[in-house]
This record gives C-alpha cells, sequence and structure tokens, in this order.
C-alpha cells in the first residue's frame, strides 16, 4: 500500500514538472499558433545553466537565478530572431524549423559542456527525507518539486483569470484578431507569454537536474511527453495542461512501477522487465490516441 | 398540388443564447425561383448553410423530394441533388477554372479512385466543364489560375461549379454581392436563362435581382419567415413593409 | 485572342523541357556509378544508394504531405517496420523457423518487398484511420504518438534485439544476383525508385490525385461537389506508407541491418527535411531534398563531429528564407522574384 502511496506522489512529482513545460507550450500554441519542438531545449538550457552556476559557485540561489535567467532570455532571443517569422507560416514549416533549432542547442551544448551527463547534488538543505504516514517515508526535495509546480499553477490561475493580461491572454487565445484591434502591442504580448513560458521550462529543467541526469537530449525525451500533455488537454488549455500533465505524469508513472511486475507473473524475468519497459513507455501514447480518438480537441478544448 | 422539391418544417437552431433559425418552415417548388430575403443578421446563410448541411440543425426536418436528408453529410447531400454557391468565394486557388469545374464533373461522374489514366487529358471531363464555363460566360478564361481571376470571375465560378454538381436544387448565395452593374446584369441575364431548367433558392440583397428573377419570395427576419409569396405579394405585405422594406435602402 | 495563344503554347513548351530535363536526369543517375569510378571514387556509390532510398521514402511522405497536406510525423513508423520485415523474415529463414508459428521465412527481395509494402499499407490503413479523425497539430502529434509506440514496442521486443537492433548478415537475394555487390545494389534501388517516382507521377495527375489536390486546398469546396475526403486522404495516407515501407525494406538490405533506430522520431523529421528542402508538393524534390540532406550529412560529418550545428542554422534558413525549397529557389532565380 505504501508503494502504491510512494508511486502515485512520484507520478504527482512528474506531472507537476510536465505541467510546468505544458503550460508555456500550450499558451504558445494557443496564443501563436505556433508549434515550437525546441521548448524542450530551453528545458535543458534551464538544467545546464543552475548545474554549471552550482557548480562554480556552490550557491543554490544563484542556481536558480542562473537558471532561470538562461532560460527566459534564451527563450525571448529565440522569440524574437526564429518564431516571430513563423507565426504566419504552416505547421510545416514551423515544425521543421523549431526542429533545426533543436540540432542547435544541442550541439551547442555538446560543445560547452561535452556529452557526459552533468550529476547535480540536492541542497544539502533540502536532503533527506520525512515520514508522511507510518511506514511511508518520501524525499523532501521531491515533496518541494510538488509544492513549487502546484504553487504555480495556482499562481497561473490567478493571472490568467484576475489580471489584465490574463484576460488578454484568454481572449488571444480565441480571438487573435480581436485582440489585436484593440489595439494591445500583439508582439510586447507575444515575446512576454514567450519569456513566461519559457521561464517555466527552465524552472522544470533546474529542479529536474537533482533527479535526473543533466544531459544532452534530455529536452527532447521530456518534450514529446509534453505534447502528449499538451494534446491530451487540449491545446491552447492551461486547465487542460494542468489535469493532462498529472494524468500523463501518473499513468506513466505507475505502469513503470507496476507492470514489469504483473508481467513477471506470466513470462521469464528479464523479459519481462524489456516488454514491461516497452509497453510503460507507450502506455502514454495509447492514452493520448484514445483520448483524440473521443474527443478529437482534448480534454478541455480552449475555443468553445 | 404535387409534393414541394424541397421541403422545410419546424426548423431551428440556436447559437447560446441566440436563436438563428426560428421554427422555419419553407417550400421550395420544382422549377421555380424561389428567393429568400431579408434584413442583414436574419439568418438566411445560416438557413442554408443548414440546408446544405455544413451546419447541423437543433430541431425540425428537412426533405427533399420528400426524403428526409437531415442525417446527410454535405457530400451525400450533393449527390442526392443539391449544390450551392458561397457568399465568400469557397474555390481551389491553385488550380485553373477548368480544373475546379472538371472537378465537380468528375465528383458527378461517382467516385475518384482511379490512380493512373491522367485526368487533365480526360476528353469527357474537359469538354462536359468546358460547356459549364460557356454558360457562366467564362470559356475564354477556362486556363487562368483562380488565383489570378478578378472577384466578379470567381464569383461566375462558383456558378459554374455549382452547375458542374447538376443540381435538383441550386442555393444561391448573394451570387451578385461585390459585382459591379455590369456584371450583375450579366449574372441575372444567366440566372434567368437556367429558369426552369434548374430550381434555385436564391439568397440575395440586390432588389432588382430579386423582383427580376423571383416567381415567389420569402422574408426572413430575425430567423423567423414572416411571409412568403409573389414579387406583388411581398411588395403590399405590411409586415415586411415594416420589418425590412421600409428601411432598406435597396 | 492572345490568352488562347498563351494557354495553347502554355502545357507544351514547359513539358518538352522537362522531358528534356528528366532524359538527362535519368541519364546521370544510370552513369553514375561507372562515373564516380573512373574518378576513383566508389564510396560515392553507396552513397547514391542511401540517396535514391530516402529519395523513395521522402516522396512517398510528400503525398500525403505535400499533395495531400497531412503533415504526418510519424513516418518513420513505416519505414522502420519496411525494415524489421526484412530483418524477422531473414531471421525465420536463417532459423527455418515460422514467423508468429504461421509464416515461413525468407531471403527473397521479391518476397520480402511486397511484404515490407503490404505491412506498411495495413500499419498505414490503422494509423491513418483512427489519425485523420483530427487535423492541425492534433493530427502532427497523433501520427508522431503512434510512431513512438512502435519505436518502444521494438526496443522491447528481445527476440528481435531489442535496443541493439539486429544484422541481416546477407542482402536479398534478387535473380542470382550479386546483391552484394556496391553498383548492382545501386541499379536495384534504381529501378525501384524509377517505378515509385513514375507510380507517383502517375497518381498525382489522375483523377484521385486532382481531388487529393483540391482536399488539400479547400476541404469545403470539395465537400460542396460531393466528395467527402476521409476515404481520398486514408488511400494517399496508405499508399505513402507503402511507399515508406519499400524505402525501409530497401534500407535494411543496404545497412544490412535494422534496429529502433529507424523508428525514431527524428527519422521522421529527417524524411520531412528532405521533403522542404526539395520543395513541398513537387514531384521530384524529394529527390532533391534526399541528395541535399544525405550529401550535406556526409560532407558535414568529415569535417566535424559537430556537423548538426552547421546543419541546424541552414535547414533554419531554408526555412525562414526559401518558400518551396530548393525548387522553389531554383525557379525563383530563375524567374526573378514574382509572388510577394
Amino acid at each position: 500500500m505504501t508503494l502504491v502511496l510512494e508511486q502515485l506522489l512520484n507520478g504527482l512529482q512528474f506531472g507537476v514538472m510536465l505541467f510546468l513545460l505544458a503550460a508555456g507550450l500550450t499558451l504558445i500554441f494557443g496564443i501563436m499558433g505556433v508549434i515550437n519542438l525546441a521548448h524542450g531545449s530551453l528545458y535543458m538550457v534551464g538544467a545546464y545553466a543552475a548545474a554549471f552556476a552550482a557548480a562554480q559557485t556552490g550557491s543554490v540561489i544563484i542556481a536558480i537565478i542562473a537558471g532561470l535567467a538562461a532560460a527566459a532570455i534564451v527563450g525571448m532571443a529565440m522569440e524574437l530572431f526564429v518564431l516571430r517569422r513563423l507565426y504566419a507560416r504552416d505547421h510545416l514549416d514551423q515544425v521543421l524549423a523549431t526542429f533545426a533549432l533543436i540540432l542547435i542547442f544541442n550541439q551547442s551544448v555538446t560543445l560547452l559542456f561535452g556529452r557526459q551527463p552533468l550529476f547535480v547534488s540536492v541542497p544539502p538543505a533540502l536532503n533527506g527525507s520525512i515520514e508522511l504516514l507510518p511506514g511511508l517515508t518520501y524525499p523532501i526535495y521531491r515533496l518541494i518539486i510538488i509544492a513549487v509546480g502546484l504553487a504555480v499553477a495556482l499562481g497561473l490561475y490567478l493571472l490568467i483569470n484576475r489580471t489584465r493580461i490574463g484576460m488578454l491572454v484568454r481572449a488571444g487565445a480565441t480571438h487573435r484578431e480581436m485582440v489585436r484591434a484593440l489595439g494591445v502591442d500583439i508582439r510586447l504580448l507575444y515575446t512576454a507569454v514567450f519569456g513566461l513560458g519559457a521561464l517555466l521550462a527552465g524552472l522544470a529543467g533546474l529542479m529536474a537536474g537533482p533527479i535526473l541526469a543533466v544531459q544532452v537530449g534530455m529536452g527532447e525525451q521530456i518534450l514529446i511527453m509534453t505534447f502528449v500533455v499538451v494534446v491530451i488537454g487540449g491545446v491552447g488549455s492551461i486547465r487542460g495542461a494542468f489535469f493532462g500533465a498529472l494524468l500523463v505524469g501518473l499513468v506513466d508513472t505507475v505502469l513503470r512501477a507496476f507492470l514489469p511486475g504483473l508481467l513477471r507473473q506470466v513470462m521469464t524475468g528479464s523479459e519481462a522487465d524489456a516488454l514491461g519497459a516497452g509497453l510503460a513507455s507507450m502506455g502514454i501514447y495509447m492514452l493520448m490516441a484514445v483520448v483524440l480518438l473521443v474527443r478529437p480537441k482534448g480534454l478541455f478544448p480552449a475555443n468553445v | 398540388m404535387t409534393q414541394p422539391l424541397l421541403s422545410v418544417r419546424g426548423l431551428r437552431k440556436r447559437f447560446g443564447g441566440l436563436v438563428a433559425t426560428d421554427n422555419v418552415d419553407l417550400d421550395v417548388v420544382e422549377g421555380e425561383i424561389h428567393a429568400l430575403i431579408g434584413p442583414n443578421g436574419a439568418g438566411k446563410t445560416t438557413l442554408l448553410t443548414q440546408l446544405f448541411g455544413e451546419l447541423s440543425h437543433d430541431e425540425g426536418e428537412i426533405r427533399l423530394e420528400g426524403e428526409p436528408i437531415d442525417a446527410l453529410a454535405t457530400p451525400q447531400r450533393v449527390q442526392r441533388g443539391l449544390a450551392r454557391t458561397f457568399q465568400i468565394n469557397q474555390l481551389l486557388p491553385d488550380f485553373s477554372m477548368l480544373d475546379n469545374v472538371a472537378l465537380a464533373v468528375q465528383a458527378r461522374q461517382g467516385h475518384s479512385f482511379r490512380f493512373l489514366a491522367d485526368a487533365r487529358r480526360d476528353k469527357g471531363l474537359r469538354q462536359r466543364a468546358r460547356e459549364h464555363l460557356t454558360t457562366a460566360g467564362l470559356a475564354h478564361r477556362a486556363e487562368v489560375k483562380v488565383a489570378d481571376l478578378s472577384h466578379g470571375e470567381q464569383k461566375q465560378l462558383e456558378f459554374a461549379i455549382a452547375l458542374a454538381c447538376e443540381p435538383r436544387l441550386l442555393l444561391l448565395d448573394e451570387p451578385m454581392a461585390g459585382l459591379g452593374h455590369a456584371e450583375s446584369e450579366q449574372m441575372v441575364a444567366m440566372l434567368s436563362g437556367l429558369k426552369g431548367r434548374v430550381t434555385m433558392l436564391l439568397v440575395e440583397h440586390d432588389m432588382d435581382a430579386v423582383f427580376a428573377l423571383a416567381d415567389r419570395i420569402s422574408v426572413l427576419v430575425y430567423g423567423r419567415i414572416i411571409a412568403t409569396g409573389t414579387a406583388a405579394e411581398i411588395r403590399d405585405n405590411e409586415d415586411v413593409r415594416t420589418a425590412y422594406l421600409g428601411e432598406g435602402d435597396a | 485572342m492572345s490568352e488562347d495563344a498563351i494557354t495553347h503554347t502554355g502545357p507544351n513548351t514547359p513539358s518538352a523541357s522537362r522531358a528534356l530535363m528528366l532524359l538527362a536526369l535519368a541519364l546521370c543517375l544510370v552513369a553514375l556509378p561507372f562515373l564516380v569510378q573512373a574518378l576513383g571514387q566508389p564510396a560515392l556509390v553507396p552513397l547514391a544508394t542511401r540517396v535514391l532510398i530516402y529519395a523513395i521514402a521522402a516522396a512517398s511522405l510528400n503525398l500525403a504531405l505535400g499533395f495531400g497536406g497531412m503533415v504526418s510525423f510519424g513516418h518513420a513508423a513505416f519505414f522502420g517496420v519496411g525494415g524489421y520485415v526484412v530483418g524477422i523474415l531473414y531471421r525465420n529463414y536463417v532459423d527455418d523457423s515460422l514467423f508468429l508459428g504461421l509464416i515461413p521465412g525468407t531471403s527473397q527481395l521479391l518476397i520480402t518487398l511486397p511484404a515490407a509494402i503490404l505491412v506498411g499499407g495495413l500499419l498505414a490503413l490503422l494509423i491513418g484511420a483512427l489519425s485523420l479523425r483530427t487535423s492541425g497539430v492534433q493530427f502532427i502529434m497523433i501520427t508522431l504518438a503512434f510512431a513512438q509506440m512502435l519505436f518502444f514496442l521494438f526496443v522491447s521486443l528481445k527476440a528481435y534485439g531489442g535496443d541493439d537492433g539486429m544484422t541481416i548478415r546477407r542482402r536479398n537475394e534478387l535473380f542470382g544476383l550479386n546483391t552484394r555487390d556496391d553498383i548492382t545494389f545501386y541499379f536495384i534501388c534504381l529501378a525501384i525508385a524509377a517505378l515509385v517516382f513514375l507510380a507517383l507521377w502517375r497518381i498525382v495527375g489522375s483523377r484521385f490525385g486532382m481531388v487529393l489536390a483540391g482536399i488539400h486546398q479547400n476541404e469545403r469546396r470539395m465537400a460542396a461537389i460531393g466528395i467527402a475526403p476521409y476515404r481520398y486522404k486514408l488511400a494517399a495516407f496508405v499508399i505513402s506508407g507503402m511507399g515508406t515501407g519499400l524505402a525501409g525494406a530497401l534500407m535494411a538490405n543496404y545497412l544490412r541491418f535494422v534496429s529502433p533506430d529507424m523508428l525514431h522520431w527524428t527519422k521522421s523529421g529527417e524524411l520531412m527535411i528532405m521533403v522542404i528542402l526539395g520543395g513541398v508538393g513537387t514531384l521530384l524534390g524529394p529527390l532533391f531534398g534526399a541528395a541535399a540532406l544525405v550529401i550535406l550529412e556526409t560532407v558535414l560529418t568529415s569535417w566535424t563531429e559537430h556537423w548538426q550545428l552547421i546543419l541546424g542554422p541552414i535547414l533554419l534558413l531554408v526555412v525562414l528564407f526559401t518558400q518551396g525549397g530548393l525548387n522553389g529557389l531554383f525557379s525563383r532565380l530563375g524567374l526573378g522574384r514574382s509572388e510577394r
């Protein structure tokens, strides 16, 4: 039972990480109509910048600032120089141009930091575990990730629903022309939204550092899952991104944790592990296929 | 009387709180030109769109030759004999006029799962398409790409494509809109030339054209049909005058 | 009238010069192996073979993507599965066993290729039937998702090498030819590529092709003339999957190796790059696009291991500043600036 609870917490933690990425991606798509494959690169940039700053200074605060700033700056530069030219293009051009960006980012990082993954340790203050329930201890660091993710979700909710910027963002997602007609500087809004999305991706990246290896390609791995989240949740919908992320995080974690064990009851150990891992990896894609077949616009379509 | 070609009963469509089509009854008789007029925002195009199956209605029934067609998607309705022109041109911009019409001819001939023979060298298709272009007065421009046509020519092409579908009932959505005076007259001449051969439901703002062409007129106001009758009857109808003609400038 | 004069000469003159160019291209391709041998660069023959194989895949993708407007981000699925058909049949052939207890293995190209086409087509039927219920970004993502599923499936199938893939000791046999020989294999691929391009050319100009192009331009218009788009799009997607499966089978033969790498999502991306480099929705574009990417990759890798750092910006510039890829670039250079 505690094992199940622990895995559910792991799923939740993975889910909020996905949410941090998906929130930006879904906003960028919903408002500007751009598919940005390079969103995962911002996550990688955040992770590398934080890891590098931590190694150089040893300061957690500086590492956090470095990660956030690097991701936001790179993100806004990306918007300014590349994505801005893609708004009016079709999806194919967007996919290819941002695919090209992935190549550039990955190789640049390889050039700067090499192919060896960087390992980042958990900040000492956050090391250790606490006992949540009798028999269920859980790492503090992961709990903090969950807390940060939920706080961001709440903050975004307030931002979108209670502020003028949020109103523009919402209007922008459904009535692009109208926002333009209102005389809002749409370019500034776009750059700001992109910066925010990049910031959140960077936040996810820097928090992921101590849990996962910081390496080239980490962006694409999670990017594809993030797309699954966005599409399941409904493109352009923050609420959809939130529930989609939790759903995908939980399903993926639970399948990975328990499927090989279940298979081992019917086949030999190593084969069960391999097949279980494979099937578990396929799980979220199947989930997405099923969701899209039932609701082609996702669970919480924004444009209704 | 014989059964009407198109018969609409109790048609209703809501968008949220807005009632776009409110309990519409409408009959179009074989051979007539039936005009549908009404002020802007009366829901004329919305009604046409529902008849054509691009928008589903909430309540009511649409019958074509006595058969209900409510459950049919647009392509199936076209196969049953409906065709429409669009107020905002819906054309294939990269194709020539002839290609546009030839595709409609091709669709009329049955399925298009033929993979090898060159469609542009298919004499039957091209010949038939040229005939329709001639009817629409466009034959001399057949090879011109749609993107290079004037607005008026595109309107005429809309019409030629609809003709190529060989419809029992042709739904015309403001065929004169945006046309110059001469072009409008040409279009009126074309429509009256087809009168009796093709049944038409004509949505149009140009009142001169409507009164010149229509056998019967229905007036739609706020999604309701408030009167149906001959041109003279409509002209003399009090309700229509107050609701519509009085304020019209046409 | 003057317009009539234009329209009458119009279609003829370009097709005559096009026929001439095609002939020249064909001669070049036939002469290529002998030419490069004479030049003392025999290693270019396998390179050209790779170009041809990718050209088949990219041209097939182009039918769906360029002509049908279906932006599939999952064509690696068909490519990889085509490869695995060859690999698995060869494995069963060597072991003298039955695939799934039913199908005997084989190493005959005349069987493996049709098998790959068939499997590619069936897979495309399944994926397409489901995916085409969506459109836009959802379509891109759901095709990606299906390809990812297959990727992970083959990664987890230890029986077929899992992550490491499986080697195919010998290339498939054909009429007792020495398929091991680079030049022989090049000509096999050239003949198949020629057939594929010929078939695509016919399809694009056929009634079916006209409908497909019409759907790409305006689905609403097509519905209004009585054409339900779904079936036609699905058929195009299936044909596209068949061609890509064929290319995958050839690639497995070429490499004598098949691995989940062929199913990786970056492979789908590469195929799309070839299509866009060559010019979306043009017949021969994918051939030039495949040549451009393969040659670029080869040249750049010989310079630096960070070749992607050069490829990335090139690709970016092509997408941002040339509309219509190399083909568009050529025609614009030739005709001067026309539209926009």
